[in-house]
Parts: structure tokens; C-alpha cells; sequence
């Protein structure tokens, strides 16, 4: 068997990949782009909702649309779909396998991993009771009703405001089904507020923030949940437990980064995003590593991780044509009202037009600052007039922070009430 | 407030960002704040006078590699309108093979805009 040969291998193709694709090839790198699916696209075909493209295109498409822009834009590039990646190693070596192709070789001088992230499911938040049909993750249910023309229920439960509960809710709704509640743990939206208005608000479709399901009833199938209120330490208070009846239990309580490949590499991995550490050019701790999309942070927007491909894979042909890995980083730690922070390391000397990335530990509904420091003293700010959990929000690194970088020191990133 | 004066709290769903807005509608004389943009504006406006939202569903698909294709509004249709668009939307079975951006339906309920499909789908023999 003789090993295919080229500069960039990209692993995944969503839109980090197919991003990351197009840009190492536009970057002068022979690209091959490996798909576990039969089509491209990931997740993009069955997000049949519009909201698509606004950054990137400046027009609403739809998944789908927003898919075949891509897609088109690859067409020239070497691609194995319907194959899975089974193993990667130092250098590359990358193993794939898929039913037309039997066992491959892959040798690439830099690797750029797309895989994405999956759904958490029942058993991920461990949801007490009988074990019938009918309980699914939200997009599940989203492939079956938009894929493949399939209607999974006729009345709904909904645990979990993620963006793609709120999105089945109207789909459901839409389609002649019920859907009694969205029910949401924590205190406040997990996904955006656009969501909430146009799938919730439109369609009178309550939101019970503070609320969880404590256990799943039914033999054969669903017959219902209880549904229960939590206190302030999250913990479900039994005086308040409610039996609603429904056929179907959709969950949308969070995506997990597919990581098993970058473990396998030994790159350093980030425990609260559940993705491997990566620089400001979505370099991990392996030189000639890189990562983009989902498998880093999950985004809310597509348009996002398509531009975090793009950066991935134009970084993955320069490493591959030149080698050079960098030697030097800054760390970038999230401080005070902080959760995440991507990226995690600043390549010296840093780049001023660097964005910063983050997402907050719990809403801000006033006035406030994000501050980046350096040794103790401010050296960016940005002004938000709220900044919520939901939505990632950004700002530049600038020509001061970069300069106090020059110094020595780390970069800390916190959030002040103004 | 004078008479026929109306606030309406309106969360802007121009963008992502959900900029919370405050529009006073005085007969057809409409104040929108709290937008941080042009788009925020124009948003508020629209949705106190006549919300609209880009319709999507999907439409089966007889002879196609798939059951069903996925289809859109080309442009946003009044809020009222959409039960009456998805109800005709559940009559129309289209036959492969599908083109993308094929006109589904020609201008639905009197919304001003076609209906099309938002992806391509090949015929199987």
C-alpha cells in the first residue's frame, strides 16, 4: 500500500474543515480534506433555519446554502468522504478507513483537526427512570425531521435551552406537533436571544428558566417526565415536581469537542473548553498541529468557525512549506467573571490584530468592561453594554497589549461591572 | 403618553448581538432606541408596524436521492402569513431531480416573495 502524500491533511468537513481547506489551498498547499460522512458539510444540510452567512456573506442563507458555498469553493479539492480517521501520529501518519477505500495511509506535513463536537445525551447528565423510546438529543430529532422527512413524536418536552432545542421547538411546532416547555437548568438563555424570540416567543411556546427534568416515565415509549424546580445550588427541589405528559423528550443541554484524535497527539488540552490549547494562528502544543471550529470551543455562529478554519489552514500550509513552529508564547488566562478564553497562548512577538475570544462566567444585564492586563495593569479594554454566558464575545489584543507582551508576562482577560 | 402612543419592548434580531429596543409607535410615526446600528433601526421599525420572518421548512421530494428538500422564503414574510405558506407548503410534492433556488411556490398568500428550494436534490432511476 503506498502512502498518499501532501503538505496539509484536514480531518473533518464541517465548516472549520471545509474552510481550513480552501485556505491552505489557497495558500498554495496540496490539500486532501478526509469526511466521515457521504456528503460534506457536517452539521450545515439539516440546519435548514436561516441565519446563515450574515457576517460572511452579508445575507441570511440557510444551512444548507451556507453548505453549498463552501462546498463549492472546495470543488477542486482532493477529498475522501465516507472515511473515518482511526488513528493519527506525530509527523503525520494519519490512518483512515471507509467501506470504498479499505485501510489508507495518510502522509501530510501539517494536520489540521475539524472534527466538531457531538450532543451531550442521556446518559452525559444522567437522568434518573425507565429506559423508553421517544428520548433523544435535539439534533437527532433535527436530522429525522429535516433529513430524512421523519416526524419522531407528537408532543414534546424539551430539556435544555441550546440553540438547536429552541430551533426544534418552532420546527416541531411548524410541522402540526406540540411542544409543551422548554426547560432550562441554569438562571438564564443558553443559546442567543434571537432564537428565543423568533422559534419561542412567535410560536407561544413557554420558557421555564431554573428547571430540570428529575425523571424519564414510560415502558415501551415515553408517556412523560417529571419536571422539577432547582434552587440556587442547581439541586432539584422534590415540593415542586410536576408529571408532564409528553411522547418525545428532546435534550439540548451542550455539545462536547470531539477530541479522541488530539488526545491521541499528546497536545495540551483546555478542561473548560473541552478542546485542545491553541495560539492565536489555532497552533495546538504539537508543533504543526492545528485546530479550528467546534473541536476548540463550540461557536455559536458557523460564520465563526468557518473564519477559525480559514486561519487553521492557512497557518497549517505555511507550516508545512517552512517549518517554523514559533518559540515563544505569552499565556492568555482567564481571570475574574471569565470563563473560557480562546486563545489560550499568543505567539511572540504577538500579533496586535489578534482577537480575543471568550465567553463569561454569568450575565452581566449592565454596563461593563472587558479588561486585558499585563502584569497587574490594564492594556485593552472594550466597552459591552451587557455580556451573557450565551454569546461569545470578543476583543482586539492592540498595539499596547502587544507591546507590553515584548516585556515578559502573561495576558489575563476579566470582566468588570462598569 | 399621548393617545394612540404605543412602547413596545422589542429584542432586535437584526444580528446575533440582540440589542434590546424601545419603540414608540404613534399612529404611522415610529421611534426606535436602544439599537446600535442602522440595521437595529430599520429592524425595530418593521417589527412594531409588520414583523417578518424568513420562512424555512421542507417539502417532499418523489424520485429524489431523499425524501425531502429544504426550502425558504427569498426574503422575510409577514409573521401572519407563515401558517397559511407552511399549510399550502404541505400540498406540494416536488419531483426529482430538484434544482437549488427552483421556485416552489410563486408568490404564496400574496406575501411578495417566491418560495425555493434551498438545496439541490438527484434523481435516483
Amino acid at each position: 500500500m503506498t502512502p498518499i502524500q501532501c503538505d496539509v491533511a484536514v480531518i473533518g468537513g464541517g465548516p472549520a474543515g471545509l474552510a481550513a481547506a480552501v485556505a491552505a489551498t489557497e495558500a498554495g498547499a496540496d490539500t486532501l480534506l478526509l469526511e466521515r460522512h457521504v456528503e460534506l458539510g457536517g452539521v450545515l444540510p439539516q440546519c435548514i433555519h436561516p441565519g446563515f452567512g450574515l457576517k460572511l456573506f452579508g445575507e441570511e442563507l440557510t444551512g444548507p446554502e451556507y453548505s453549498q458555498r463552501w462546498v463549492s469553493q472546495a470543488a477542486g479539492i482532493r477529498r475522501l468522504t465516507d472515511t473515518m480517521v482511526v488513528s493519527v501520529s506525530p509527523g503525520f501518519t494519519v490512518w483512515a478507513t471507509g467501506p470504498a477505500s479499505g485501510l489508507l495511509e495518510v502522509r501530510s506535513g501539517s494536520l489540521v483537526l475539524a472534527m466538531g463536537c457531538r450532543e451531550r445525551t442521556r446518559g452525559a447528565i444522567a437522568i434518573a427512570g425507565t429506559r423508553p423510546a421517544g428520548v433523544m438529543t435535539a439534533g437527532t430529532a433535527q436530522r429525522l425531521v429535516n433529513v430524512h422527512g421523519h416526524m419522531p413524536g407528537k408532543r414534546f418536552v424539551i430539556l435544555g435551552s441550546g440553540d438547536i432545542g429552541m430551533i426544534m421547538a418552532r420546527r416541531l411546532t411548524w410541522e402540526g406537533a406540540e411542544v409543551v416547555g422548554v426547560y432550562e437548568l441554569l438562571p438564564h438563555l443558553a443559546g442567543l436571544r434571537r432564537n428565543y424570540v423568533q422559534c419561542l416567543q412567535d410560536n407561544d411556546i413557554p420558557l421555564h428558566l431554573g428547571h430540570t427534568v428529575t425523571e424519564i416515565h414510560g415502558d415501551r415509549r415515553l408517556t412523560g417526565v417529571t419536571v422539577c424546580g432547582v434552587d440556587q445550588a442547581m439541586c432539584p427541589m422534590p415540593a415542586t415536581a410536576q408529571l408532564v405528559p409528553a411522547d418525545t423528550l428532546l435534550l439540548s443541554v451542550g455539545l462536547i469537542p470531539e477530541n479522541e484524535l488530539t488526545r491521541a497527539l499528546g497536545a495540551e488540552m483546555d478542561a473548560v473548553t473541552g478542546g485542545p490549547v491553541v495560539d492565536d494562528r489555532m497552533q495546538t502544543t504539537v508543533p504543526g498541529l492545528f485546530a479550528a471550529g467546534n473541536v476548540v470551543q463550540v461557536h455559536d455562529l458557523a460564520d465563526d468557525v468557518s473564519l477559525a478554519g480559514a486561519v487553521a489552514g492557512r497557518e497549517a500550509a505555511a507550516y508545512a512549506r517552512d517549518g517554523t513552529a514559533g518559540a515563544a508564547w505569552a499565556r492568555v488566562t482567564p481571570g475574574s467573571g471569565v470563563r473560557s478564553v480562546v486563545p489560550q497562548r499568543l505567539r511572540l512577538p504577538a500579533d496586535p490584530a489578534t482577537e480575543i475570544t471568550l465567553r463569561v462566567r454569568r450575565p452581566v444585564e449592565q454596563r461593563c468592561h472587558l479588561l486585558l492586563t499585563v502584569r497587574g495593569a490594564t492594556v485593552a479594554r472594550r466597552r459591552l453594554d451587557y455580556a451573557r454566558p450565551g454569546e461569545m464575545v470578543s476583543l482586539s489584543l492592540g498595539a499596547q497589549a502587544a507591546q507590553a507582551l515584548r516585556e515578559g508576562g502573561d495576558l489575563a482577560v476579566e470582566v468588570v461591572e462598569a | 403618553m399621548s393617545a394612540g402612543e404605543e412602547t413596545k419592548e422589542i429584542i432586535c434580531t437584526a444580528c446575533p448581538r440582540g440589542c434590546p429596543l424601545q419603540v414608540r409607535v404613534l399612529r404611522e410615526a415610529v421611534q426606535v432606541e436602544g439599537a446600535s446600528c442602522r440595521r437595529g433601526v430599520a429592524f425595530g421599525r418593521t417589527e412594531a408596524l409588520d414583523p417578518r420572518r424568513v420562512l424555512t421548512t421542507t417539502v417532499r421530494v418523489r424520485g429524489g436521492a431523499v425524501p425531502v428538500v429544504p426550502v425558504r422564503t427569498r426574503s422575510p414574510i409577514s409573521r401572519g402569513l407563515v401558517p397559511g405558506v407552511l399549510a399550502e407548503l404541505r400540498r406540494v410534492e416536488l419531483l426529482a431531480p430538484v434544482s437549488l433556488h427552483q421556485i416552489v411556490l410563486a408568490d404564496p398568500a400574496d406575501a411578495g416573495t417566491d418560495v425555493v428550494t434551498a438545496a439541490s436534490v438527484e434523481e435516483v432511476s
